[in-house]
């Protein structure tokens, strides 16, 4: 039995679950759950933008169910709209070292085929002018950015009879690319 | 009786600073140099509170969360505070107390790094602490915890208040009188300055507002971007999605003001 205590519009919560204390937060996984004494609890309710309430589950997938569902009932016009692409717009804050540290992720899901996915991830990445100035990092994302042709060429195949004139220049290819999908542009369209 | 907003000058000179002050420890000096060099008031908060701040929303002490509360459930406001009473008695006790029906912003003594993040995993860091500002004071720990308030009571003692307390030109004796042990390094002091559980806290009657602040630290960005990267690449569920559009939103928020955005690595 898990006992919900508290909630705020933000999503997170204070629950108590076989006498423990816990704070809970989005995305609710383990390690967005942490730990807290009774009174840092009661401190919380006392300070904090919490709603009372005593509500009881029967397990932890069912309260973070319900703290989602809370969620997306109340979202205004707005916050659905900020949601939209708001991942891209994160990528395209990326660091050097959080773009090298997301290469071998972006592989995988190229070599599982999730090359228009890939595509559009590379392209947020490529985005950040902090990961542009740093030119190895960015070779390596254009090359990775290659890899992901065979699906968009399977895409852009009933367009290659208009293709009236040969590529002269692969890497420029690769960050129209870049730009056209990170516009939500053509490949992603025609695919549609 | 003293009563808060009063004039902490006075109070800073209680006895319990003025020995520790005078005494010649190298190390308690060098606590005392760092603190009075890297102190800030600063408040954790959460995504959602500092997004409105960013929107331009004031502010809000308990009281008046209480009051928001009330508006946004429908909920009478006698109601809602009648629901957290039994979490209010100390503080209504603290603040009818020192605060004489005033009621307090709260935040932390900040030397650097996250501060509390209990209360929220980013950190709104405001100027610095050693200039004269009489509407803010500081306790050598969480006003509801301190030893002002026997273990299981509600009753406050203020004599035991008045030797934990200083204004904000002398929060660094207080915070070194706290921190200091004989014997160990800075960086041990140092590091009790301020944890999750422990900290020295900061009240103001002023409200404070984004505009007094210097920068915004936080700890989440290298979550929120393999959090981002995973809902790219696989997608992600409508909640998820509305989260990280409120995380997005708050970055775009403040690049249109002049603050400082940290990443620290908690």
């Amino acid at each position: 039995m898990i006992t919900l205590h508290a909630a705020d519009d933000g999503g997170w919560a204070l629950v108590e679950a076989e006498g423990k204390h816990w704070l809970v937060r989005p995305p609710y996984t383990l390690a967005t759950r942490a730990e807290l004494s009774r009174e840092q609890v009661l401190r919380a309710l006392a300070t904090e933008d919490f709603a009372a309430e005593s509500t009881h589950f029967d397990g932890w997938a069912e309260l973070c169910r319900e703290l989602a569902r809370r969620r997306i009932e109340a979202a205004t016009p707005k916050q659905l709209a900020q949601a939209a692409g708001a991942a891209e717009r994160l990528l395209a804050r990326s660091t050097p070292e959080q773009a090298r540290a997301s290469i071998g992720v972006i592989e995988r899901a190229i070599s599982q085929g999730r090359s228009l996915r890939a595509q559009r991830t590379i392209a947020a990445i490529l985005s950040s002018s902090a990961v542009r100035a740093d030119e190895e990092l960015s070779g390596l994302l254009l090359e990775l950015l290659k890899r992901c042709e065979p699906s968009g060429r399977a895409v852009l195949a009933p367009l290659a009879g208009q293709m009236l004139w040969p590529v002269r220049d692969e890497k420029a290819v690769a960050r129209q690319s870049a730009a056209a999908s990170q516009r939500g542009g053509i490949v992603r369209s025609t695919a549609a | 009786m003293p009563s808060f907003p009063l004039h902490f000058a006075a109070l800073a000179s209680s006895p319990r600073h003025v020995e520790l002050a005078r005494r010649a420890e190298p190390d308690l000096a060098r606590l005392m140099d760092h603190i009075r060099e890297h102190g800030r008031f600063a408040s954790n908060v959460k995504p959602r509170v500092l997004e409105r701040l960013l929107d331009g929303e004031p502010w809000r002490h308990p009281f008046e969360l209480a009051q928001v509360e009330a508006e946004r459930t429908g909920v009478p406001v006698e109601e809602v505070l009648r629901r957290r009473v039994k979490y209010f008695d100390r503080r209504m006790t603290f603040e009818r107390r020192a605060g004489d029906g005033v009621r307090f912003y709260y935040g932390a003594l900040n030397i650097g790094g996250m501060g509390a993040m209990r209360y929220g995993r980013l950190c709104v860091v405001f100027g610095p602490c050693g200039c004269s500002d009489d509407d803010r004071a500081w306790l050598s720990a969480d006003s509801l915890k301190g030893a002002w308030f026997a273990k299981g009571s509600d009753e406050l003692d203020w004599d035991c208040l008045l030797e934990h307390v200083a204004d904000n030109a002398h929060v660094h004796v207080l915070a070194a009188a706290k921190c200091f042990a004989p014997g160990e390094s800075l960086e041990d002091g140092l590091r009790r300055v301020c944890t999750n559980d422990d900290y020295v806290e900061g009240l103001q009657t002023r409200r404070p507002t984004l505009d007094e602040a210097a920068e915004i630290r936080s700890e989440t960005d290298d979550e929120l971007h393999q959090r981002a990267l995973r809902a790219s690449l696989d997608g992600a569920s409508r909640d998820e999605e509305l989260d990280l559009g409120l995380h997005a939103r708050v970055r775009e928020l403040a690049d249109n003001r002049p603050l400082r955005w940290v990443a620290v690595q908690a």
